[in-house]
């Protein structure tokens, strides 16, 4: 029992830190959220050149003001099927810390919510799957009136491991 | 002790000396080759630059610099006050420590460990008037009080003057030839040569020192230079004694104030002399340099100070802006189209259009720099192997105003200096060999710079030996880089450009001067990569011209824009050689299988073939010919023909051919450095300028691609990397593939196939050229063809050209009447002359490959090489040099 209250004393201190103001956008059905502080812009859905040789859940580039970046479509990512674009699809802008330098992505979502405040009382770490799930790309889980919203570690939703099969993606096809 | 600096300080100062170091070299050459004549204000800038340079080193405390510098600095006041003659050894110091100063400014906190004692003891040579060893120290009687024998001298000559005005300080010097000459075992002469090297000796009554010396009796003169005390005795050899200096009062006494006495040992601008016409003996030839330029040359600096340096990473993100710039305004242009009921914002735009114009074009202004830049050390270069090799050689430059890339600037200077190295080296020949050629003794290096159709041309011409193709023919198959059957068939032009060839420079003609490990192949290599190319031109005997082409920027890189599927590729248009476009009926007989691999036939190669859709992982399709629908394309191989198509006929189709994709294929042919192989896409679209942009992130890592662009409007487009895809492809490990082409090559040969042109003259009558004997092709309206007599003529290039009828020289059918307008073929004239004539024909029907063989004709005539048969027609084939060679001589 000791070890489990150690256990918890640590994920209070982590959850502490991660109150702040999240941007929510829903998947689906679902609600997601990012630290506000990583997200730089929010554009509405442009035309996306398709980079052939990389894993379909990267959907392509766009030119952002002249500089061009990859798009992650994150229902891909994360194994649900395509949506058809909408007027309310919108790629959130994101800076996402990798192990050399900051890169700017933009992320696929079907629509973007709304920027929350969210108390620590509202915060709940993110629930064990039990083996073979990985969730560590999920810091925590917000707890709002009507719903609740998954709140994203952008670094890890591209985890280390992808990153390198990302790498060598054109090289094994 | 550099903390004790701040660092930008410390930067501010490299940069500024290397300005001043960047200025000398040209200065010190200029001041070699034009002596006198210019040394007054050449000799004062460069004594002015190394002057500052001192100054910021002896404030930041590099002593190494300092006292280097130092050095320099007393050696060029020697010149610059006319003491010193300057000439090329001493040129050659100066420019080596120039370079041990750009040594230690690359290095500025680690400058101290820079070796430059041989320098700096050859410059102290100099400042002491050449000699080293100091005289042994013979006690001897000391002089008679000076007082008196200073009056045995003219001290309001005008020679005694202008020594005055200008040395310092200034000796009486007691000689006395039985115990300093003679005793020494010194000659005479020797004893002058190193007088006059020191200074300027004046002796009584304007005195010849030979004279004086001849005599035999002990004389005394007085001596101005700028040696100080100690040294002035050793350097003159003589008992220290005997030579003692005169204080500035004395000497003021002395000239009666009427000549402005020097004062300090360092004063820069010396004192005008007060005109006075006296009986004046000149002692020796005093360069008159008044520096009057000196207020200009401030000037000229002050003018410089309106440059500000930039940070280049600054200028980089401006010029991204820029970019966007005009990304946004292309965006509200598109966005305000169908408002056109609002004149007054209409109006407004326009206006942001021709500023966003300007400031991109400014922009990309600042990051241009004039290629004299790197023209600048190229004199320098030359002077040193000239010097080393005993040659002359001159170095003209022009068009060192014409501005590229910084990027690009920095990219072409080694191979430049590498070309440049080697025409020095190599191509000029020796006086003594130019001379005996009925050349000008001295050779000519031009290094030209212009603008020609977007592209910059750097042009090295020289008037040496040339390149002999047979030589490198030669040469180039002793070391396998081509087959003696290649060797046969190559134009010297083609020869002559075997020198890029890799493999091609070996350790033979490595010499000390050009043979730095790196062969022209790398030149190439260096200059293709940055987008340009390089070509030679040479003519025995007369010179050699070697082009290097580069583009303005890299930044903007012409693309062909390419499709597969509905996916777009930009090919940067550097790597394209040429475009194939195989027609269905022609898949079967020119593309072909090697080792599992698609192969073009291209003339007389096989080609490897990458289908770019396998590459890229994009599932092949193809449209169905009669219901336009896409279908997946399952061939395996390239050659196969799709069932049932067989009856279609695919030529000259309607519509765009752009688009249509039924049988047809589509090849680029690329070629990366030593990788060239046939692309083959869908589609093909314009060229275009792109704006290369670097892939983000883990994107970068994909290797069939080297970044993407962005169009105009918009889309983003990835640029295709080559090689990548070629490594993709397992091309280059691909050894069968190659021996395979070889075999083909050589079965070729053996078959001779060659390139004509098939044409006709009266109908139904067909003949034949070889390609490669013809200049040029070109459709000619008969109302341009001049008569004069019974001959014919065309205006061609600013000159007539005969025109033959073919009828005319063969016993063939005539030229129909009522056509308007025939062609000209204008046969290759031999090298280096003009056209000879054209052919006049009526029709080109085609050009082809065909068999060599040939039987005999069934009719004689000038230039008949024999006749064939293709596709059931008879061919004559005919030498069209032969036939307009004849019409001449007639």
């Amino acid at each position: 029992m000791s070890q489990t209250g150690t256990a918890s004393g640590d994920v209070a201190t982590r959850m502490s830190e991660l109150v702040g103001k999240y941007l929510t956008f829903q998947l689906g059905s679902e609600g997601y959220g990012l630290q506000i502080l990583k997200v730089q812009e929010i554009i509405g859905i442009m035309p996306i050149t398709r980079v052939p040789r990389t894993p379909d859940y990267l959907r392509g580039v766009i030119n952002l003001r002249g500089k061009v970046i990859p798009v992650i479509e994150l229902r891909r990512k994360f194994g649900m099927p395509p949506a058809e674009e909408t007027e309310r699809t919108c790629i959130i802008v994101v800076q996402v810390e990798t192990d050399d330098q900051p890169i700017t992505m933009g992320i696929l979502v079907d629509e973007v919510s709304e920027v929350i405040d969210i108390p620590e009382r509202s915060l709940e770490p993110a629930p064990t799957f039990g083996r073979g799930v990985n969730s560590s790309f999920i810091l925590a889980m917000g707890k709002l009136e009507d719903r609740v919203v998954i709140l994203l570690d952008l670094d890890k939703v591209l985890t280390a491991k992808e990153k390198v099969a990302l790498e060598t993606a054109a090289a094994e096809k | 002790m550099d903390t004790l600096f701040d660092d930008s300080l410390v930067q501010e100062f490299i940069t500024e000396s290397r300005e001043h170091l960047d200025s000398i070299e040209p200065d010190l050459l200029l001041v070699e080759e034009q002596g006198k004549a210019a040394a007054g204000e050449v000799v004062h800038r460069i004594f002015r630059a190394i002057h500052s340079v001192k100054g910021g080193a002896s404030f930041l405390a590099y002593d190494a610099l300092k006292g280097l510098s130092h050095k320099m600095e007393s050696v060029l006041m020697l010149i610059r006050d006319g003491e010193l003659e300057i000439s090329a050894p001493i040129t050659d110091v100066l420019l080596r420590s120039v370079d041990k100063l750009r040594l230690m400014l690359d290095d500025v906190t680690a400058s101290d460990s820079v070796e430059c004692g041989e320098e700096s003891a050859l410059l102290e040579q100099y400042m002491n008037g050449g000699a080293a060893p100091a005289a042994e120290a013979q006690p001897e009687a000391a002089p008679a009080g000076t007082d008196d024998r200073l009056s045995a001298f003219d001290w309001q000559s005008e020679a005694m003057r202008s020594l005055l005005a200008k040395a310092s300080p200034v000796y009486l010097v007691e000689v006395i030839p039985a115990e300093d000459i003679s005793a020494e075992e010194r000659t005479a002469e020797a004893f002058i040569q190193n007088t006059l090297s020191l200074g300027t000796p004046f002796l009584a009554g304007g005195e010849e020192l030979a004279a004086a010396l001849a005599a035999g009796k002990p004389f005394t003169f007085v001596f101005g230079t700028v040696l100080e005390d100690d040294l002035a005795a050793a350097a003159l050899e003589l008992p220290e004694e005997r030579v003692c200096a005169l204080s500035a009062e004395t000497l003021d006494n002395l000239s009666k104030s009427s000549v402005a006495a020097p004062v300090a040992p360092q004063a820069q601008v010396p004192q005008p002399v007060a005109p006075k016409a006296e009986t004046a003996v000149e002692v020796q030839e005093i360069a008159p340099e008044k520096n009057v330029a000196a207020p200009a040359a401030r000037a000229a600096r002050v003018e410089n100070a309106e440059t500000l340096r930039v940070r280049l990473d600054l200028l980089t993100r401006l010029m991204n802006s820029a970019g966007e710039l005009v990304l946004a305004r292309n965006q509200l242009f598109k966005a305000m189209e169908g408002m056109n009921d609002q004149p007054q914002l209409a109006a407004l735009l326009q206006n942001m259009d021709r500023v966003t114009a300007e400031i991109q074009g400014s922009v990309m202004q600042t990051r241009l720099q004039p290629v004299g830049g790197v023209f600048g050390k190229f004199p320098r270069v030359v002077r040193d192997i000239a010097r080393k090799l005993g040659k002359e050689i001159e170095v003209n430059l022009s068009g060192t105003e014409v501005e590229v890339d910084r990027s690009v600037i920095e990219l072409i200077s080694d191979p430049l200096t590498h070309i440049i190295r080697n025409c020095a080296d190599h191509a000029i020949e020796t006086p003594d060999e130019r001379a005996a050629n009925g050349k000008p003794r001295s050779g000519t290096i031009e290094i030209a710079a212009y603008h020609e159709g977007g592209q910059v041309i750097v042009a090295v011409i020289d008037d040496g030996r040339g390149i002999d193709p047979e030589k490198i023919r030669k040469s180039a198959e002793k070391k396998g880089v081509i087959t003696p059957e290649q060797g046969q068939r190559m134009s010297d032009s083609d020869l002559v450009n075997l020198i890029f060839a890799p493999g091609f420079s070996t350790a033979e003609q490595i010499t000390d001067v050009s043979g730095r490990g790196v062969g022209m192949d790398v030149v190439r290599t260096n200059i293709e990569k940055l987008g340009g190319s390089v070509e030679v031109d040479s003519r025995i005997g007369a010179g050699t011209t070697v082009f290097l082409r580069i583009p303005l920027t890299l930044a903007i890189v012409p693309a062909l824009l390419a499709g597969v599927q509905d996916d777009q590729f930009a090919v940067p248009q550097t790597s394209v050689e040429e475009i194939v476009w195989v027609r269905a009926k022609d898949v079967k007989s020119q593309i072909g299988r090697v080792h599992d691999k698609d192969v073009l036939r291209l003339r007389n190669t096989l080609l490897p073939l990458v289908r770019l859709a396998d590459i890229l992982g994009i599932e092949r399709t193809f449209e169905h010919p009669e219901t336009h629908e896409p279908l997946p394309d399952r061939r395996a191989r390239l050659s196969d023909r799709r069932g049932g198509t067989e009856s279609v006929d695919f030529e000259r189709r309607d519509g765009d051919r752009r688009t249509n994709w039924r049988g047809d294929y589509r090849i680029i042919v690329v070629r990366s450095g030593r990788t060239r192989y046939g692309l083959v896409v869908d589609r093909l679209f314009d060229s275009e300028d792109i704006v290369m942009k670097p892939l983000s992130g883990h994107l970068k890592n994909v290797r069939c691609f080297s970044g993407a662009t962005i169009t105009g409007d918009g889309r983003v487009i990835t640029v295709l990397d080559i090689e990548g895809v070629a490594a993709m492809a397992e091309l280059s490990q691909n050894a069968d593939l190659q021996r395979a082409s070889e075999d083909y090559a050589s079965k070729q040969e053996q078959t001779t196939r060659q390139a004509v042109v098939l044409f006709r003259n009266a109908a139904r009558e067909t003949f034949a050229v070889p390609q490669s004997a013809l200049l040029r092709l070109e459709r000619l309206e008969l109302d341009t063809v001049q008569t004069l007599g019974s001959e014919e003529f065309v205006n061609y290039r600013g000159r007539s050209l005969p025109v033959v009828r073919l009828e005319q020289r063969l016993p063939v059918g005539a030229f129909p009447a009522h056509l308007q307008h025939g062609y000209l073929l204008v046969p290759k004239p031999a090298a280096g002359a003009a056209p000879e004539g054209g052919v006049l024909v009526s029709e080109i029907v085609d050009a082809i490959e065909m068999k060599g063989e040939c039987e005999p004709s069934r009719i004689a005539g000038p230039g008949v090489l024999g006749s064939t048969v293709y596709e059931g027609e008879m061919v004559t084939l005919l030498d069209p040099a032969a036939l307009v060679s004849n019409a001449v001589l007639n």
